[in-house]
Parts: structure tokens; C-alpha cells; sequence
């Protein structure tokens, strides 16, 4: 696997603990192409960190993690088929 | 010919398959460790991201350093002297005031016991936070307790411990989107529910005939009313009986650095 795929995701994990949360998201999405489970695994992150009982409905970061995964499990099986379909 | 490339082609993706099944399988791993902690030992996330939560609140310190480098000076001066003289008038306001306390109180008499409150600072604030919530470097050890009530500067209410460990605890903020919170709004205290709106803000809805004006201070329950953030907009319908309140924080969250805790 490139190393080039891993800069998103140490910058999704950076942007995390230290910068406003929609760079977060933004960095999560795009690490999440490269390697989709990371989309649940960031969003996961997320609650384990921020989250509380009375802040939500529902944990949302698993929640979007989740349908992350999906989203960019489809993105990234449409775009491996692209290339090798050429 | 044929043979020996399909072959490899075969194995390679048997390769990438079985990388994608042990990359699914890591991640899931760490999922499970990531809740498994959560629940167990608290503490352990919030002391390993302490140090990133530090480097975050000093750049952001910093780069408002660096950027006031490009502030025009005639108007940055005209700025320092504008707040010099609400300084100096505000130091007058509050000599007065405080001579008014202790004649009331006085008059009335003290509350002889100290408060218990709790000095913590801030490890995580919104925006870096998702959620209305703030983590705190002071925790059980401290003598944090679950439902105790947090304040900012001047005695500012901004929410209640919600989870805790030994070493921090995280509040959840009355403006945390739908929390609803009891309050009263301009002079003559009406009574209204207020609801977060996230970031800080809130929301309610009065009836119209209350007349709730722009600039009015909007007040929560603690000892005494305590001011909690100011009206900025009231929308109304002439369709609804009912006006919509919108208020903005006295507190700036944001740059919030260290609170109080206390039962």
C-alpha cells in the first residue's frame, strides 16, 4: 500500500484533537477513499472523545462514521473498476 | 503465453483481497479497543489526546499573536484608548457595586460558608469539539462529581459535568442543540425554556405579547439569576402568537480557558 495514502489519515487524526471538527471531517472523508473503514473509525473517535450522554440522540460520529464506510466503499469500488476498466 | 498472466493476475487479487479483509479487520480491532476503553478506563483517551489538545490551544494562541502583527496601529491605538476609558468607567460601575453588595449584605446578612468550587482548565472547547461539550483536566480525583454545575469567568453559568474520570471530566453546555434549560429574560423576568442552539447559543419561543426587545439579558437559575447570553433577534409572524427569541452567549466559548466547578 502507497505511503501517500496513509497522510490523510494522520491528518484527519491531528485535525481531531486539535483543530476545529470540520477539518476533522474534511480529512476523514478523504482518508476514508483510500481506506474506507477509517471513515467508522474516525467518527468512532469522535464520541470517544467528545461525546456525552445528553449531547445527542444518538452517538452521530458512528452513526456518520458508519454510512461513511458505505459511501466510500461504493466511491471506492466505482473508481478501482474506473481504472482498471480504463 | 496466456497462462502465467492470468495466473499472477489471480494472485494479486487474492492479495488485495486478503489486505482489504486484514485493513477491515485492524480498524474494527481498534473500534472495539477505542469502546472497550471508553467504558473501562475513561481516563486513558483523555490523558493520551491532553497533549495534542495543549499544541492546538497554543497554536491557536499564537496564530492571534502572529495575525495582530498585521493590525493597522492608528486604529489598534484608537482601539486601546476606546477600551481604556470603558476600563476606567467599568472599574468606577463596579467600585460602586461592590460598595452596594456590602451594604446589603450587611444590611441582610453574608452566607458564612466558603464555596467549594473547583479551578479546572479547558482541554477541549468547541468548534475543535463536535458537540457542545467542554473536557476538563480536573476529574474525580479533583473532587468532580457527576451533575455538578460549571462556570466561566465571573461566575458565568455554562452547563454540568456529564462524564467522568479520574483525571478530567467532560461538561455538557446548556446550549448543547436541544438541551432545554429554565431561565427568565429582561427585567421583569418572564419565564421562558431556553434551547440550545449549539456553539454557544439559544433559542425560545414568548408570547408576543411580552414584548421581549433586542438587547434584554437573559438569565438562569443558580444562586440568584445569573446571566447567561443577551437577545439579539426576535422573529415574529403575524400568523403566530408566539415570537421566536434568538440569543447569543455572554460567555465566549470559544476561548474559553479555565471554569469553576461547584455542586
Amino acid at each position: 500500500m502507497a505511503a501517500y495514502r496513509f497522510v490523510p489519515a494522520v491528518l484527519a487524526l491531528i485535525a481531531i484533537v486539535s483543530y476545529p471538527y470540520p477539518f476533522g471531517i474534511i480529512f476523514a472523508a478523504i482518508s476514508s477513499l483510500f481506506i474506507p473503514p477509517l471513515a467508522l473509525l474516525y467518527g468512532v473517535l469522535f464520541d470517544v472523545l467528545y461525546f456525552v450522554p445528553g449531547a445527542g440522540a444518538a452517538p452521530l460520529g458512528t452513526v456518520l462514521g458508519l454510512l461513511g464506510w458505505g459511501v466510500a466503499l461504493v466511491v471506492h469500488d466505482f473508481v478501482k473498476t474506473r481504472i482498471i476498466g480504463g | 503465453m496466456k497462462m502465467p498472466f492470468s495466473r499472477t493476475r489471480r494472485s494479486q487479487t487474492a492479495l488485495l483481497k486478503r489486505g482489504s479483509a486484514l485493513t477491515i479487520g485492524i480498524v474494527l480491532g481498534v473500534v472495539v479497543l477505542l469502546f472497550i476503553l471508553r467504558t473501562v478506563f475513561p481516563g486513558v483517551l483523555t490523558a493520551l489526546a491532553a497533549p495534542f489538545w495543549s499544541a492546538g490551544n497554543a497554536l491557536t494562541g499564537g496564530a492571534g499573536d502572529f495575525a495582530s502583527i498585521f493590525g493597522d496601529k492608528a486604529i489598534l491605538t484608537q482601539e486601546r484608548d476606546t477600551l481604556a476609558r470603558e476600563n476606567a468607567s467599568l472599574r468606577e460601575q463596579n467600585a460602586v457595586l461592590t460598595a452596594r453588595v456590602a451594604d446589603l449584605t450587611q444590611l441582610l446578612g453574608g452566607r458564612p460558608e466558603a464555596s467549594n468550587s473547583i479551578l479546572a482548565g479547558v482541554m477541549a472547547r468547541p468548534p475543535v469539539s463536535p458537540y457542545d461539550t467542554l473536557v476538563l483536566d480536573a476529574g474525580e480525583r479533583a473532587g468532580v462529581r457527576i451533575g455538578a454545575s460549571v462556570q466561566g469567568a465571573g461566575g458565568i453559568p455554562l452547563g454540568t459535568i456529564e462524564s467522568l474520570a479520574d483525571n478530567s471530566s467532560r461538561v455538557l453546555l446548556y446550549s448543547a442543540p436541544g438541551r432545554v434549560t429554565q431561565g427568565w429574560v429582561g427585567e421583569n423576568r418572564a419565564p421562558i425554556s431556553l434551547e440550545g442552539a449549539g456553539a454557544g447559543a439559544f433559542r425560545t419561543s414568548v408570547p408576543r405579547e411580552n414584548a421581549v426587545v433586542v438587547g434584554e439579558s437573559v438569565y438562569v437559575a443558580g444562586p440568584g439569576a445569573l446571566p447567561i447570553g443577551t437577545v439579539v433577534r426576535v422573529e415574529t409572524d403575524p400568523s403566530s402568537p408566539r415570537a421566536v427569541v434568538h440569543i447569543k452567549p455572554v460567555a465566549h466559548l470559544f476561548s474559553t480557558t479555565w471554569v469553576t466547578v461547584s455542586e
